[in-house]
Parts: C-alpha cells; sequence; structure tokens
C-alpha cells in the first residue's frame, strides 16, 4: 500500500466518475434557480440534494477502488450499440416524412447488421415482409394514424 | 363479506363484457407469445406491447396490460422449464428442479403443474387481493404527506435491498432515478427544470418510453454481446396433465407457495421476488424426499410457480390502495394508468370503481385463460423458442420504435428511446441494474411532493418524519433493513482486508 496511487477496481472507478460527472452536471443545469429554505423548498433544493448524495457515492466508490481490488471494467462493444442507435435514429427521421414503409425498411436493416451473425440477404428479405406486417398491424388493425409511404417529389403517396 | 362478493360480482360485470374478454384473451396470448421468446422478460414484454391497449377505454386498456403482465410471467416459465434460461428472477428457482422434469422426458408435466399451481394461486390470491382493498384503501386515505414520503422511502430500500448485485449499487441506481423525474416542470412554481429548451421534456420524460428503452432496447444490447448458444430441448414432451400421484405431491406445495408468494407480494419493496425463493426452501426441508430436489421433484415446481403467481397478484394491492409501485412491472402499469388520465392512489376505488373491481376481476379472468390458451398451444410455444436471435431482435426494435412513435408522433420521444437504450447498456457495462432506476423516476416526483408538503405543514421541521408515529415506525423499518443488508458486506470486506494484510 506503500506504492503510488493506483486503480484497482477500474469498473467502479469509473461508474464513481460518471455518477461524480452527473452531480456536476446538475448543478451547472439548475444554476441561478431558487434554492428555497426547508420550510418552502424552491425548485432547485430536491435535485441539488440528490446531486449532493449522487456525488458522494460517486466520491464513495472511488475511495473504493483506489483501496480494493475489483473488476475491470470489460470492454463497451461498438458494433452492437453503433448499429442498433443508427436504425431508431433513422426510423425518427423518416417516420413522419416518409411513411411507415421507408422508416421500418430502413429500421429492421440497419439492425439486422447489429450482430455478427447477420446474412445479408437474409437480413433484407426479412425487413420486407416485417415492414409489410407492421403496417398491416399497425395501419389497419389497430388504425394508427400514419403515412404508409410519401416520397417527396415523386407524388407517391399512400 | 357480503360486500366483497358485492364487489367482486360488480368487477366480473365489467371484466366479462365482450370486448374485456376479448383483450384479455388477446393480452395473455400475445404476452406469452413475446414473453416466450428467450431472452426477453415479462417488463420488456409489457413496454413492447403497452403502445397497443392505448386506444381503448382505460379498463379495457388495464385488463389487457394485466393478461400481457400474466402471459409474459407465463412465457418465462416456460422458457425457464423447456431451456432453464429464466426470463426474470422469481423463475431461476423454476428453472432447477423444471427443466430436470423436461430432461427426463417429463416436460409437459413440469409445464402442466405450473399452469395448474399458477391458477390455484390466482383464484386465491384474487379474493385476497379483493378482500383487502377496502381496509387498506382507508389506512391509506389517513396517511399525510410525511407517512407517505416514509412509506415510499422504505419501498425503494426494500426494492433495493432485493436487487441483484449490490445494494449500494441498486440505491445509487434509484437516486438516479428520482433525479431523472424531476426534469420537467416544478411541482409548486411549474419553472422548467432541466428541459434544456426540448419541449418534448416539458411534462418530464414518459415511464413508458423509459421502460422501452431501458429493458427493450437496453436487453437487446446486453443479449447481442452475450453468446446466443441455446440449447432447446430435444425430448419430447410428454403427457401434459399430471396424474393423480403428482397432483397429490403438489397440493400442499400449493398451498403454502400461494400464502407465502402472497403475503411477501403486498410488501411496498419487491418482495414477489422472495416468495419463489422462500417456498422452494420451505419445500426442500419439508419434503419426505429432499433428495430428489435439483433431480426433478415435481414439489419444487408446484411450490415456487404458484408462489411467484401470488406475488404477481398481490403486488398489484400496493398499487391500487396506495399508488406506489412495489416493483418495476407495476411501474409500467402506472405509466399505462397516468396515460389514460387516471392517477393511481386510494382514490381510485372511489372514483373509478369499474376500473378498480374490474381489474380485479380480470387476474382470475386472465389466470383461466392461461390455463386454458397454455395447455393446448405448448407445442407452438416450443417452436418459437427455435426462433433464431439474430431476427428476433429488430422485429423488437421497430416494434419499440413504432410504439413510442404512436405515443404522441413525437420523433425526439424516438431519439429518447435510442438514448435510454444506450444508457441502459452502460449500466449493464458498469454493473447496475435498470429495474431500481425505473422504480425511482416513478416514485421520484411524488416523493418530492410528499417530502415539500410534509414540510410545508411542519414549518420546515424535519422532525415531523420521526415525531409521527406511522411515519416514526416506516422509517425504523427502513434503518433496520439496510443494517441487515449492509452489515454483513462490510464484514466480508474488513475480513477480505485483514486476509490481504496476512499475505
Amino acid at each position: 500500500m506503500t506504492d503510488a496511487i493506483r486503480i484497482r477496481a477500474p469498473k467502479r472507478f469509473y461508474a464513481g466518475l460518471v455518477l461524480i460527472g452527473i452531480c456536476l452536471f446538475v448543478f451547472w443545469a439548475n444554476h441561478g434557480m431558487t434554492l428555497g429554505t426547508p420550510r418552502m423548498m424552491g425548485p432547485a433544493m430536491f435535485p441539488r440534494i440528490l446531486a449532493v448524495m449522487i456525488g458522494i457515492s460517486g466520491a464513495v466508490l472511488v475511495l473504493l477502488s483506489l483501496n480494493f481490488d475489483g473488476e475491470k471494467l470489460e470492454r463497451f462493444s461498438i458494433r452492437g450499440p453503433f448499429f442498433v442507435t443508427l436504425s431508431i435514429i433513422a426510423f425518427s427521421l423518416t417516420i413522419r416524412s416518409m411513411g411507415m414503409a421507408v422508416a421500418g425498411m430502413l429500421a429492421l436493416t440497419l439492425s439486422g447488421f447489429a450482430t455478427p451473425e447477420a446474412r445479408p440477404r437474409e437480413v433484407l428479405i426479412f425487413a420486407a415482409v416485417m415492414t409489410v406486417l407492421s403496417i398491416l398491424l399497425f395501419h389497419y388493425f389497430l388504425g394508427m394514424s400514419v403515412k404508409i409511404l410519401d416520397i417527396p417529389g415523386t407524388g407517391i403517396e399512400f | 363479506m357480503g360486500d366483497l362478493f358485492a364487489h367482486l360480482a360488480h368487477g366480473f360485470t365489467v371484466a366479462l363484457s365482450v370486448q374485456n374478454i376479448l383483450l384479455c384473451f388477446v393480452g395473455c396470448l400475445l404476452g406469452t407469445l413475446i414473453g416466450v421468446l428467450p431472452g426477453i422478460g415479462p417488463i420488456a414484454t409489457i413496454a413492447i406491447l403497452l403502445p397497443m391497449t392505448f386506444g381503448f377505454p382505460p379498463e379495457s386498456a388495464l385488463i389487457m396490460v394485466a393478461g400481457i403482465y400474466y402471459g409474459a410471467q407465463y412465457g418465462s416459465s416456460t422458457t425457464a422449464i423447456l431451456m432453464s434460461i429464466p426470463g426474470e428472477a422469481s423463475s431461476t428457482v423454476t428453472c432447477l428442479d423444471g427443466h430436470e422434469m423436461a430432461k427426463r422426458g417429463r416436460a409437459g408435466t413440469a409445464l402442466g403443474i405450473a399452469a395448474i399451481g399458477s391458477f390455484f394461486a390466482g383464484t386465491v390470491a384474487t379474493v385476497f387481493v379483493a378482500a383487502l382493498a377496502i381496509p387498506l384503501t382507508s389506512v391509506a386515505l389517513s396517511f399525510g404527506p410525511a407517512e407517505y414520503f416514509s412509506l415510499m422511502l422504505m419501498g425503494l430500500v426494500f426494492a433495493a435491498a432485493l436487487a441483484r448485485g449490490s445494494m449500494f449499487h441498486a440505491l445509487i441506481s434509484i437516486m438516479v432515478g428520482v433525479l431523472l423525474s424531476t426534469v420537467g416542470p416544478d411541482l409548486m412554481t411549474a419553472q422548467l427544470r432541466m428541459t434544456f429548451g426540448v419541449p418534448q421534456l416539458a411534462d418530464g420524460f414518459n415511464f413508458a418510453i423509459l421502460g422501452m428503452g431501458l429493458f427493450g432496447i437496453g436487453e437487446i444490447l446486453r443479449n447481442l454481446e452475450q453468446s446466443t448458444s441455446r440449447e432447446v430441448l430435444k425430448s419430447t414432451i410428454g403427457r401434459l396433465l399430471p396424474g393423480r400421484e403428482d397432483l397429490r405431491r403438489s397440493f400442499w406445495p400449493m398451498v403454502r407457495g400461494t400464502a407465502l408468494g402472497g403475503s411477501l407480494g403486498i410488501l411496498p419493496g419487491n418482495g414477489a421476488v422472495l416468495g419463489a425463493f422462500a417456498s422452494y426452501t420451505i419445500e426442500k426441508k419439508v419434503a419426505r424426499n429432499p433428495k430428489e430436489f435439483g433431480y426433478g421433484a415435481i414439489e419444487g415446481v408446484a411450490g415456487p410457480e404458484s408462489a411467484n403467481n401470488a406475488g404477481a397478484q398481490t403486488s398489484f394491492i400496493p398499487l391500487l390502495t396506495l399508488g406506489l409501485p412495489p416493483n418495476s412491472v407495476m411501474a409500467i402499469m402506472i405509466g399505462a394508468m397516468t396515460i389514460h388520465g387516471i392517477v393511481p392512489g386510494p382514490q381510485v376505488i372511489n372514483s373509478n370503481p369499474e376500473l378498480f373491481w374490474g381489474l380485479i376481476a380480470s387476474m382470475w379472468i386472465g389466470n383461466l385463460m392461461l390455463l386454458v390458451i397454455n395447455l393446448p398451444m405448448i407445442s407452438i410455444w416450443v417452436k418459437l423458442l427455435t426462433v433464431p436471435y439474430r431476427l428476433l431482435f429488430p422485429a423488437i426494435i421497430l416494434f419499440c420504435c413504432i410504439g413510442v412513435y404512436s405515443l404522441s408522433g413525437s420523433t425526439v420521444d424516438v431519439l429518447i428511446l435510442a438514448a435510454f437504450g444506450l444508457i441502459g447498456y452502460t449500466m449493464w457495462k458498469f454493473g447496475f441494474e435498470p429495474a431500481p432506476l425505473l422504480l425511482g423516476v416513478v416514485l421520484g416526483s411524488r416523493m418530492e411532493e410528499a417530502l415539500r408538503q410534509a414540510l410545508i405543514i411542519s414549518r420546515g421541521d424535519f422532525s415531523t418524519f420521526v415525531t409521527r408515529p406511522i411515519s416514526a415506525v416506516l422509517l425504523t423499518v427502513t434503518v433496520f433493513l439496510i443494517l441487515i443488508v449492509a452489515l454483513p458486506e462490510i464484514r466480508k470486506r474488513r475480513e477480505k482486508i485483514f486476509v490481504e494484510e496476512e499475505d
């Protein structure tokens, strides 16, 4: 224990740092808001109490991680989160302007590649089938008011 | 007593309308269908299917959600028995002997006794819920803000104590959840907090979106990383209906399981989880042949499955009477109620009696349907287990997207869904569970409200929480609970230090 400070539990250490970050963020986001008194709490009081508690917990985790051995932080995978997030963003960007046919197709195809087991042809066929099925289910069966297909500039619109 | 049956009868007239029966049926069916898919637990199932219920009147929608819940739970027992993959914590126990029975060619009997046990437990628990509803509601009405605050605090600490992994981590999850609940308008001044000018945040985060993000999308990101090899049972299912000997051996385990699960389920923390474990332990203790346990003892399936279902049922009690969700499934139920403009709490029983008693009656109908749907359809569920995950998850993502978009037609909400998917994944990487967070979000704003009201009444004096007797008792229980859970953990850590120093 005489050597320099060493991170002995990386997973805990970084979790603690994130929590301290959340605490500071809340203080920054709530600056200028009324704190109030216990008798008449202002809007900033409750969030700030929580932020302090979260910050202290984060500090405890950091201290623990410097003194006791613990788990390593596993690597974050890139492929899964990347394609899944991309597919949801694509859906949100196209659903209103281009309709469910485009948004569904995009979401299914992009997310299909989130796994290394993806087979391109299968992904496309499955995406087409599922898009048709979900249009039938949500638009026709459940009566959701959402455009089916609208390609701007071509006059194609359902 | 007469009142009880009059109320139940009233409930049945609501629940037995053609539309509601149909919705309950569809709910159970869809719940089982999604719940049986490997890697999708009951919370994710409800979150995915929730948007389908929005178009119906409130009581029908809630009846359907309840149906989905029962179906999803049964679905997770099915995967536990056939593949040894528990869909949720409480069916972990079912894996032990249920899967052993399946390996011995008695999968059908295990599934059968699980359904029968669940039905038995559900029937008893329905009457129990109905009987306790009125007295508990009147207790709840006598609660002031100080009592409410202490009760919610106790509930959250209970939930943290029973969460998987360390209690400290669970408490942190809860605090972050409570913090998230403060996003949106301030309760008294309506000043916007931490919305950063995003109009979609002006009402705070929507639980349904949060649930879908953390559990629906987050679970997918988790599963994508873990190995996908899944072993589906090769041997035959065998006969479904348990024989006379099986029934005789299962009867008392079912009764004990129901009593245990039912009483633990009322706890404001996630007590229902304990039921199945407690039941398994007791059955092993009282069994004439304890050595059979772990090698396909039918008592080890009948008891925990009954406890599980009884707990699932009675966990509605804190929700319906106090408006406090004891676990994340009930948290999503609150989301469903608020979307329909119903504020859960003791007033619901008087303001929406149709909804209240209809929901209770539908519990029993839902259980009956599980029995009717599931036993004949088991071979279909088994086929579903073989659908590869690489096809499943894109469909789930699409359903979540469409579901969120259908809530209010907002594309920003869809982006929030993606963000919470990533948050759920990151939390998992850091060793935090998302379930306590969701509970914190749901209870957070009501805790703040109770805290502020209590302090206004007491003129800023914090001692109000310990001088009011009920509140003091609740806080004492909370402190004891923390000590009971925390002390062994600390002692373990100290022992570790001593061991290290000896090296």
